[in-house]
């Protein structure tokens, strides 16, 4: 009896210490919860006057964001022919606007297009997605700007609209690093 | 004479011979072709931007009423140049010009004759194995072991942290079952001496078993009210359940997508940015299914193969309609994603300011994160964490104007060499205000 009643005892300890292994799922105990959670919405937050529920909004309809431009071009065959021809790329072609160009290329684009510009990047060359055309190719490398600022702005065929996550600056800059590329293919 | 009129139809038979060997080596493998120039738009099985391809050549074929030789020819101009054919007014070509949106089809005016008549062969055999093997799945040992050996590693410093408790609590137990012992038997050895024994109490009541107690129970709950107070407001190691069973190891580890490319406000402002669907169906718009059981198994993947259930998420999401393969606006709504680093509303942290202009790795801070299946907590993010670090990490002095013109000193003193590097403390880098504000 004596035995039973002290290793039920040492169970009871092993099981408290046990407990003292922290629970992934629960972030853990605050003092203070008024000073640790914002009283004002923070980013992503729920917000019941947001349009979805959300902090996370569209801009309201005709604004424009600091630093962007209006873009007069409709997601249509005949306005993509037109961007070709229409737009030009207010950035020079610098050393840093290429460079940069480079950096925003490897993160958004090498992906698919390939850090060699070949339509091979990692997840076409582990076959998860079809290849993109090489920008080496005929109908690539005579692409206009305008045309190329167009598909990074709508997506064209199976890529995406990039319009979220590049700036219209940040997509210029691409372009000027891409034709870099391609000037010295020619 | 004589001999060199013999010679002559052997030598034309081996030129043929040679030649015809030098054009089956030169022979442009279709799917080579297919992959290179049809592959962005074109699938055998499935429709993509353009028209799945399987049995186009039986379509056009039975459209037209043509035999094979005719249907190759059709085929062959449509490919170099449909938008002529449409203009032409070939019934079959404007009929799939107009049902596609018409969105034309790129011309391969250039392409050579060979090329268009091997993709023209692929299309009508592509799923017949005899001429078009199926490929097995590369082998990539390398990333596996990698990802082997860090596994193991972690485990063994889980283990020898439990193999000390149960060292200690064995002891304990063994040393409880000596002391029992001895007393028995000194209690046996008395009562075979003849000696009076006083009666026996209840081992409860005897003071060391009270005073055992109570110095094990002190302990204990002073242990753990430490132990709770140090770690109230920490949330290191919290992982949360997400809405979406996203695996980080997958998308960043092994398919080698940049940090950026999702959070893409890291390096632009305050928040990393959790990335809208939007981002998702950059991909998940054309891959409508998890990775395979041998791909699960080459990179050591969690979960099902094949999985859609999660995938079909993001399609409710983003109110893509994957059958119509178009959007409903009204059916959008956000997913609702658990939050997992939180600092307190009196701090004041931004992500540009360390990515973009302290060019710190995302890992320094996250952890591997792209080994990580559920996303947890790395860092315990306290302000001694965050003292610390501003302390010891020295920032790229050089090459930078704002630098230049307001710490001359320390370019001075780094110049006489009485500094070995500029820390983030010595440029206010602890400064209360810097972050509480």
């Amino acid at each position: 009896m004596l035995k039973l009643i002290k290793t039920g005892l040492l169970l009871l300890m092993i099981g408290w210490l046990a407990s003292c292994a922290q629970d992934p799922k629960h972030p853990g105990y605050i003092y203070t919860p008024d000073m640790t959670y914002s009283q004002a919405y923070e980013t992503y937050a729920p917000n019941p006057y947001g349009e979805y529920g959300s902090n996370a909004m569209q801009p309201p309809a005709n604004t424009i964001p600091r630093g962007f431009s209006p873009f007069h071009y409709e997601n249509n065959i005949s306005d993509y022919a037109r961007a070709g021809e229409e737009l030009v790329n207010p950035l020079e072609a610098t050393r840093e606007n290429v460079e940069e160009g480079k950096n925003f290329y490897e993160i958004f684009c090498a992906i698919c297009h390939g850090s060699d510009l070949d339509g091979n990047g990692p997840i076409v060359s582990l076959e998860k997605f079809p290849p993109p055309p090489s920008f080496f190719n005929d109908y690539m490398m005579n692409l206009p700007d305008g045309k190329k600022f167009f598909s990074m702005h709508y997506g064209k065929g199976l890529m995406g609209s990039y319009a979220s996550q590049l700036t219209q600056e940040e997509r210029w800059k691409v372009i000027l690093y891409i034709n870099s590329m391609q000037a010295e293919k020619k | 004479m004589h001999r060199k009129f013999n010679k002559w139809p052997f030598f034309l038979l081996t030129l043929i011979s040679l030649l015809l060997t030098i054009g089956a080596s030169a022979q442009p493998d279709g799917r080579q072709v297919f992959k290179s120039n049809c592959a962005t738009c074109h699938m055998m099985d499935r429709p993509l931007t353009g028209p799945a391809l399987d049995g186009a050549f039986e379509r056009v074929k039975s459209f037209h009423g043509f035999d094979d030789e005719q249907t190759v020819q059709w085929l062959e101009k449509w490919i170099r140049n449909s938008q002529a054919m449409i203009q032409d007014g070939d019934e079959y070509a404007v009929q799939i010009f107009n049902e596609w949106n018409k969105v034309p089809m790129n011309s391969f005016v250039s392409l050579p004759e060979e090329d268009i008549l091997a993709v023209i062969d692929y299309i009508q055999n592509w799923n017949n194995p005899e001429k078009y093997p199926v490929k097995t799945a590369q082998a990539a040992a390398a990333p596996a072991a990698e990802a082997g050996g860090t596994s193991a590693g972690a485990s063994g410093g889980v283990s020898t942290n439990l193999l000390l408790i149960i060292l200690l609590v064995s002891l304990l137990v063994i040393s409880l079952i000596l002391a029992r012992v001895t007393k028995v038997l000194g209690k046996v050895s008395r009562e075979m001496e003849g000696e009076e024994l006083p009666a026996e109490r209840p081992f409860y009541t005897s003071k060391k078993f009270v005073i055992l107690v109570s110095v094990v129970l002190v302990s204990f709950i002073g242990f753990q009210a430490v132990k709770g107070a140090v770690s109230l407001g920490k949330q290191q190691n919290y992982a949360p359940d997400q809405p979406i069973k996203y695996s980080h190891k997958l998308h960043a580890g092994v398919l080698k997508i940049d940090c950026k490319y999702c959070h893409y406000n890291s390096f632009r402002g305050k928040t990393a940015s959790i990335p809208s669907v939007n981002v998702c169906m950059n991909c998940h718009k054309y891959v409508n299914k998890g990775p395979d059981a041998a791909f699960k198994a080459q990179y050591q993947l969690d979960g099902p193969a094949n999985d859609t259930v999660e995938i079909a998420k993001i399609y409710a999401a983003a109110g893509w309609d994957p059958k119509k393969q178009e959007y409903h606006k009204d059916k959008q709504k956000p997913v609702e994603w658990v939050r997992i680093h939180n600092l307190p509303d009196h701090v004041y942290f931004n992500h540009a300011q360390h990515v973009t202009a302290g060019k710190i790795e995302c890992q320094t801070c996250h952890g591997p994160v792209e080994e990580y299946e559920v996303m947890k907590q790395f860092a315990p993010l306290t302000m001694g964490w965050c003292i610390t670090c501003h302390r010891e990490t020295k920032v790229d002095f050089n090459n930078n104007g704002y630098y230049d013109k307001y710490f001359e000193k320390y370019h001075e003193a780094l110049d006489k060499g009485e500094i070995n590097g500029v820390t983030v403390e010595m440029i206010g880098g602890t400064e209360c205000q810097k972050c509480h504000y």
